[in-house]
């Protein structure tokens, strides 16, 4: 079955903080040889949406908010703007998503709402947890964002990790139960793998 | 639905008694009305109040950095509880409500997500509030309510000076905005009491009772009064009490006591509601020497209670009052305030007047019920704009 998919990430080329933009990249373009795939991430140019093929979109939104304190001031007053070309895509394009792939604490608000407003599930992956960056977990800005993390935990239908390790420290970090969080390796089930999880997901509805 | 970080029993400034009396008002005219705000201890999750529904969500116990990012996590929840609200009775709600900047990333995520029009009420703006814009903090602040703004489809403020304000800091277009002045309730002033037995536990029989009420910052020109004692009371006896706290209480304190005035002067801290609305009541002046104000809640007050107001008509101030009809305007020094306060207190049919002037001005123009009406006429006038909008009804 072809699916349309939208993934959420803060970081796709060209705008490249860490391995996550590559990761995600690949992803996109892998899924969009047999699917619709959207992807909608931020970067501080105005408004920019590529056409890469015609089963792949970039939606590229700035925030409507300068400056900014810190990183979750930044994160969630992007993810209102992040709803909005959702919903723009949803209402406009009349474009269903059958789910929604969120990378990362940043946009996990984001899901949460398009889930509850339309129905949309969401699966949230994983690349690293804020209580193993963080030089000071317990910090007020790190506890905001496992708070973030824990929203993203609860409300998503599945957890992808692409660690055996990330895998454990979500379930004992976050205490969510081990069937909830599936551990996807590079391999060449990557692809797959990553599919079947969302059908499940989708299946489960 | 309306969005406030405030609401009673979290109460912290003026938002809250604003959404109170105005959710309450507008659902007396038969408006349904959703509240979303912030708990507050012993306060129950979901309640309805005089036919306002009120949902209050757990708004981020934890430590934050700074208060804006308290906001946002607290935004978080706000947002999550509205759209499963808005899910379940979608057809129920036409229009969403913002109160100030706290709100703007819920409710403006809501707007597209529901596609629903959506008004926002700036109460006051962070260039006013601290007189400029100096940091990254108070620019990002600055920035979210020119946000809240351009996303709203239409603005309200509470007076014409407001609106200036609103223009000139976050660029918002006229035709967007709406001066809707705040409202008061006069029934809390009009309960029975006994005059003369409250009157004694602040002055001698004999002593006029002359009224501060406010916060002891410079700008509400509190050092202003206090220099203007000697000369009122080298015309007639009186008693000043100063009702509030603030930064400026020490300085006020040791300046009392410099002037030998401690005896005729009383600095009292906060006071619980039912005492200064009785000593409003109970004054036979009450002086607003504000050097800024956006509004003036405390003009509507006294005038309400039926204190003789002295005012240096600032801001807001001057669209609320007017000069020898409903109070006496005084220059902003200490001089002229003082002639002000002395004739309102030598001469009690020209306090009568003004009392009574003042007492008509606010019942015609500031019930809750006509701020209401007010509400909703804006409310209509977004429904008919959003209709012929590109937005079609889902």
């Amino acid at each position: 079955m072809r699916l349309t998919i939208a993934i959420l990430t803060w970081e796709y080329p060209p705008r490249i903080v860490g391995d996550m933009a590559h990761y995600v990249e690949k992803l996109a373009q892998e899924l969009s040889e047999e699917n619709d795939v959207c992807v909608i991430t931020c970067h501080d140019a105005p408004y920019l949406h590529e056409k890469v093929s015609n089963s792949l979109e970039i939606y590229r939104v700035p925030n409507p908010v300068k400056p900014h304190v810190n990183v979750v001031t930044w994160a969630l007053s992007l993810t209102s703007e992040i709803q909005r070309i959702v919903a723009e895509i949803y209402y406009d394009k009349s474009r269903k998503f059958d789910i929604i792939d969120d990378h990362e604490w940043q946009f996990v608000t984001a899901a949460t709402a398009l889930k509850r407003a339309f129905g949309i599930p969401f699966v949230l992956t994983f690349h690293s947890l804020e209580s193993k960056r963080s030089s000071d977990p317990s910090a007020p800005l790190s506890a905001c964002i496992k708070g973030l993390e824990r929203v993203g935990a609860y409300e998503s239908d599945k957890i992808i990790t692409r660690s055996k390790l990330l895998k454990s420290e979500v379930e004992s970090v976050h205490q969510v139960p081990p069937s909830k969080v599936r551990y996807i390796p590079e391999s060449t089930s990557w692809l797959g793998e990553t599919l079947d999880t969302y059908n499940q997901v989708i299946a489960h509805q | 639905m309306m969005f406030s970080w405030e609401f009673p029993p979290r109460i912290i400034g003026g938002i809250a008694p604003h959404v109170y009396e105005l959710s309450r008002a507008l659902a007396r005219k038969g408006v349904l009305v959703f509240v979303v705000t912030c708990d507050f201890p012993g306060a129950p999750d979901y309640e309805v109040i005089d036919g306002v529904r009120v949902y209050r969500v757990d708004s981020y116990r934890f430590p934050t950095p700074d208060f804006a990012t308290w906001t946002s996590m607290m935004n978080v929840n706000m947002q999550a509880k509205a759209t499963e609200v808005l899910a379940n009775v979608r057809d129920k709600i036409h229009i969403l409500h913002a109160h100030d900047w706290l709100v703007a990333n819920a409710a403006i995520g809501l707007k597209h997500l529901f596609r629903l029009p959506l008004l926002a009420t700036i109460h006051s703006t962070e260039y006013g509030r601290s007189k400029g814009i100096y940091n990254d903090y108070q620019r990002m602040i600055s920035s979210t309510e020119r946000w809240l703004t351009r996303e709203a489809r239409r603005v309200i403020c509470c007076s014409g000076y407001m609106l200036k304000e609103i223009k000139k800091s976050l660029l918002v277009p006229d035709y967007k905005i709406d001066v809707i002045p705040n409202g008061i309730n006069t029934s809390p002033f009009e309960v029975p009491y006994d005059r003369e037995a409250f009157r004694s536990r602040f002055v001698a029989s004999g002593e006029k009772l002359v009224l501060y009420v406010g916060r002891f910052v410079r700008e509400k020109g509190v050092d202003l009064l206090v220099e203007a004692v000697p000369k009122v009371l080298r015309n007639i006896d009186a008693r000043f009490v100063m009702v509030g706290e603030g930064y400026m209480k020490d300085t006020l304190l040791k300046r009392v006591e410099e002037m030998g005035l401690a005896k005729k002067v009383y600095i009292s801290g906060f006071l619980d509601t039912e005492t200064v609305r009785l000593l409003f009541r109970a004054a036979d002046a009450c002086v607003v020497p504000s050097l800024y104000e956006p509004f003036g809640i405390v003009a509507l007050e006294a005038m309400a209670a039926g204190a003789p107001i002295v005012s240096t008509g600032v801001g807001g101030l001057g669209e609320i009052l007017e000069d020898n009809i409903s109070a006496v305007i005084a220059y902003p020094r200490a001089n002229s305030i003082s002639k002000a306060i002395t004739k309102i207190l030598q001469e009690p049919t020209y306090a009568d007047s003004l009392r009574k002037r003042a007492y008509e001005r606010v019942t015609s123009f500031y019930r809750w019920d006509l701020i209401a009406e007010k509400t909703r006429r804006v409310y209509q006038r977004l429904m008919s704009e959003h209709e012929a909008g590109v937005w079609k009804p889902q």
